[in-house]
């Protein structure tokens, strides 16, 4: 029978972790709450959406009682949100949860432990090891490229590659694809590629705390499954076939420009004010002379704004959506990027140093 | 009154279908004439000729109907390919006169001839001759009538069938308009003539006595409208396809329809229409709205933003297909007046573009143009989704 005392601080850090992955809607109401496992020295918090599940240990806590309670996730994180006092005490009551603090006592009616579904295991060794600070900076020049909308490409996930020690994750939402490459700490031979929900991304992200820690990722057909000395994620792959996006990729290119990162940014910022409703575009002047953006809407007004830039080739006019480019620019973590472009109607590139690429289709001004 | 008078044209070719097989076949002059559906189908009337609306046939009604009506008359098949061909030249000749021309339907227009003066002299004059162009470039007659608006042009050109030239003065609206029953405005059906009946009111001049407050006691914002049409006033723009801010349909049951799969069926034709017009006009949709009226005149619409602008039949129709299940499952109700409309226009080929051509939407693209050169040359009625075939196609009007 679970009876624990735990450090409030850290229990409501747990639970900020787990709760996100926990079903919105659903019909089964045991998916609406936390499972809390004592084990000898520690509590494991777990939630599921049956999609993606996620486990988070907390160490700060003193256990008089092991077992399996299950509890309303919203009713429990209000408690512990709103409670005062360094600890709480946690006791299981049948299939209620009794949290008290100094000055409060909350029973919380929950579920049978049994009812609760049971965890992926992460069996055997890794197919990976990667550094927490590496993998958290791929899912986040990543992950914001993916579909927002529904379109036909909302495969709503990002494509993981592995081969050799490299892994790259690439996303799209069919108008703009990310890719980021980043090392590994030890890889196996075996190659990897799938694609890993967007849900399951941001639950990892969330474990990715501290940069130098050492994550281990194994695949299975249908799985990816995510281990930290603290925490594990388990989670349905994405069927399907992700877009050939090595072939929208631009190989070659007949027009550079060298940005300074935050120019670029603050330019697109100001030219974004007076965008058009429908088209939402900025056209860029590229030339020997420099950068000019300028952008107009028949019903706001219109903006010219002009940023240093070292161009090489052909004086070129090509429209982009500035909130593509931006998006970009906040995760390239360089003081300078390289805009490859070829025509006005073909994709940019925007690199920045060896191991971030990003293909931005333009917008046709008309 | 405007500040500036308007000089709206409306253009309704007289019995088309069946002057076009006239036209082509002098011998079928002074006959009756059925052309239609096939008769032991269930086959509609599409157009009856003057010879044999004099027994009583008319277009909608079923062919089996209309041959008991007048068996002497000669049937002949819908050819949508010829008739197209001959829609395309009267067009072109109004785009002689004015850019500002509306199409209604294969056969009929609106044409805004106001400014037009100065070049062409009196609108009158110009109103005759493009009458006089339709008769000697392609042989045909129409009825048109001039007004200062869409409402009383509309009104007009049905005064003086066929080949009738009506004008209406602005300073004669009244005398015009006081003796014609109500049914004669714009948008009352049925139920609303009945309701209006039951306080006395047959015609126009009666409802010009009534108060406004009274009628939008009555009826609503719809009485808002009876009271300005009953005065002969509408400003509504004729809007060219390819200046319009959307394009849209609607149809009007003559009776209220009860079966949710014939208003489906009516509403893909319509879909299948918008669609068409926006690649004419080399236009991409980015929103689809549903309108719906029921018997009692409450109008409901519903729309739906697509993540891209697109020109194609199938994207639209799965937007108003859904938002008419989304609709109908909440519950259906008998159904006055059905329409879809396009919006969030903007010129196929601009916007954000895309990184990944989708091979089945080309494909999709290939099979549109595909169903649009047949329906330029044979018309439309021969093809169409599987859908409609499906679905039994209502009479309906306008």
């Amino acid at each position: 029978m679970v009876k624990l005392v735990c450090n409030r601080g850290a229990l409501d850090e747990a639970v900020g972790v787990v709760r996100p992955v926990v079903a919105a809607r659903t019909p089964k109401p045991v998916l609406q709450c936390l499972k809390l496992s004592a084990g000898k020295n520690s509590l494991t918090l777990m939630a599921t959406d049956l999609e993606v599940t996620i486990r988070f240990e907390v160490t700060q806590v003193e256990v008089d009682g092991a077992g399996d309670a299950v509890v309303p996730a919203d009713k429990f994180s209000e408690i512990v949100r709103v409670s005062r006092g360094e600890t709480l005490s946690v006791t299981a009551e049948d299939n209620a949860v009794v949290v008290q603090s100094e000055s409060a006592r909350f029973k919380v009616l929950g579920f049978d432990p049994g009812e609760f579904p049971g965890a992926p295991e992460f069996d055997g060794e890794p197919d990976f090891t990667i550094k927490a600070g590496t993998l958290g900076e791929l899912i986040t020049r990543t992950l914001f490229a993916t579909a927002k909308e529904h379109t036909r490409y909302a495969i709503n996930g990002v494509l993981w590659e592995k081969e050799g020690k490299k892994l790259q994750l690439i996303a799209t939402d069919g108008r703009r694809l990310a890719k980021a490459a980043g090392d590994l700490v030890k890889g196996g031979k075996e190659k990897v590629s799938a694609i890993v929900p967007v849900k399951a991304l941001t639950a990892i992200q969330r474990l990715l705390r501290d940069s130098d820690e050492v994550v281990a990722v194994k695949f299975t057909q249908t799985q990816i499954l995510f281990h930290t000395d603290r925490a594990s994620v388990a989670a349905g792959l994405v069927e399907g076939q992700f877009p050939k996006y090595q072939d929208v990729i631009p190989r070659e290119s007949n027009r550079k420009a060298q940005i300074a990162t935050e120019d670029l940014y603050v330019t697109l910022q100001q030219a974004s004010i007076l965008t058009n409703e429908e088209s939402k575009g900025v056209r860029l002047s590229f030339s020997g002379e420099g950068l000019t953006m300028s952008s107009s809407s028949p019903d706001a007004g219109e903006a010219s704004v002009k940023c240093k830039v070292d161009f090489e080739g052909e004086a070129l006019e090509i429209g982009f959506n500035p909130q593509y480019l931006m998006e970009a620019l906040k995760v390239v973590g360089q003081p300078t990027v390289e805009l490859d472009l070829q025509d006005a109607n073909k994709p940019g590139l925007l690199k920045a140093g060896a191991d971030f690429q990003y293909v931005v289709m333009p917008v046709n001004l008309g | 009154m405007d500040a500036a008078t308007r000089h709206i044209l409306h253009v309704d070719m007289d019995e088309f279908f069946a002057a076009v097989e006239k036209l082509d076949n002098p011998e079928l002059r002074g006959r009756p004439l059925l052309v239609g559906g096939d008769p032991k189908g269930r086959g509609v009337v599409s157009t009856a000729s003057y010879e044999a609306r004099v027994f009583g046939c008319h277009s909608a009604m079923p062919m089996a109907t209309a041959i008991r009506l007048c068996p002497q008359a000669i049937v002949l098949p819908v050819r949508g390919a010829r008739y197209g061909q001959v829609s395309e030249q009267i067009f072109a000749i109004f785009d002689r006169f004015t850019p500002l021309v509306e199409p209604l339907s294969i056969d009929e227009a609106f044409l805004d001839l106001t400014g037009t003066e100065r070049l062409l002299g009196p609108p009158e004059r110009t109103a005759a001759r493009i009458k006089q162009a339709v008769r000697d470039e392609v042989g045909l007659t129409a009825s048109v009538g001039l007004a200062p608006n869409k409402f009383l042009a509309k009104l007009a050109s049905d005064l003086q069938k066929p080949d009738g030239l009506t004008i209406v003065e602005p300073g004669r609206v009244a005398e015009l308009l006081d003796p014609l029953p109500i049914r004669k405005l714009w948008g009352v059906g049925a139920a609303t003539a009945a309701q209006l009946d039951g306080i006395g009111v047959k015609t126009i001049g009666q409802l010009r006595e009534i108060d406004r407050l009274e009628l939008t006691r009555m009826f609503g914002r719809s009485g808002e409208h009876y009271w300005r049409l009953a005065r002969g006033l509408d400003d509504r723009d004729v809007t060219p396809d390819h200046a319009a801010k959307s394009i849209g349909q609607e149809t009007t049951f003559p009776r209220d329809l009860p079966d949710p799969e014939q208003v489906a069926g009516v509403l893909l034709g319509q879909v299948e229409q918008v669609a068409r017009r926006c690649r004419r006009h080399g236009l991409a949709a980015r929103t689809v709205t549903l309108k719906i009226r029921y018997g009692d005149f409450k109008t409901i619409t519903r729309s739906r933003t697509l993540g891209e602008p697109t020109d194609r039949t199938n994207l639209l129709w799965a937007a108003a297909k859904s938002l008419f299940d989304e609709w109908a499952k909440q519950g259906f109700r008998p159904v006055r007046l059905i329409g879809a409309t396009a919006s969030g226009l903007q010129a196929r080929g601009t916007g954000q573009g895309s990184l990944f051509p989708d091979p089945d939407q080309a494909r999709q693209g290939e099979l549109d143009r595909a169903v649009d050169r047949i329906v330029d040359r044979f018309g439309k009625g021969v093809i169409g989704r599987g859908g409609r075939l499906r679905a039994k196609r209502p009479e309906a009007d306008e």
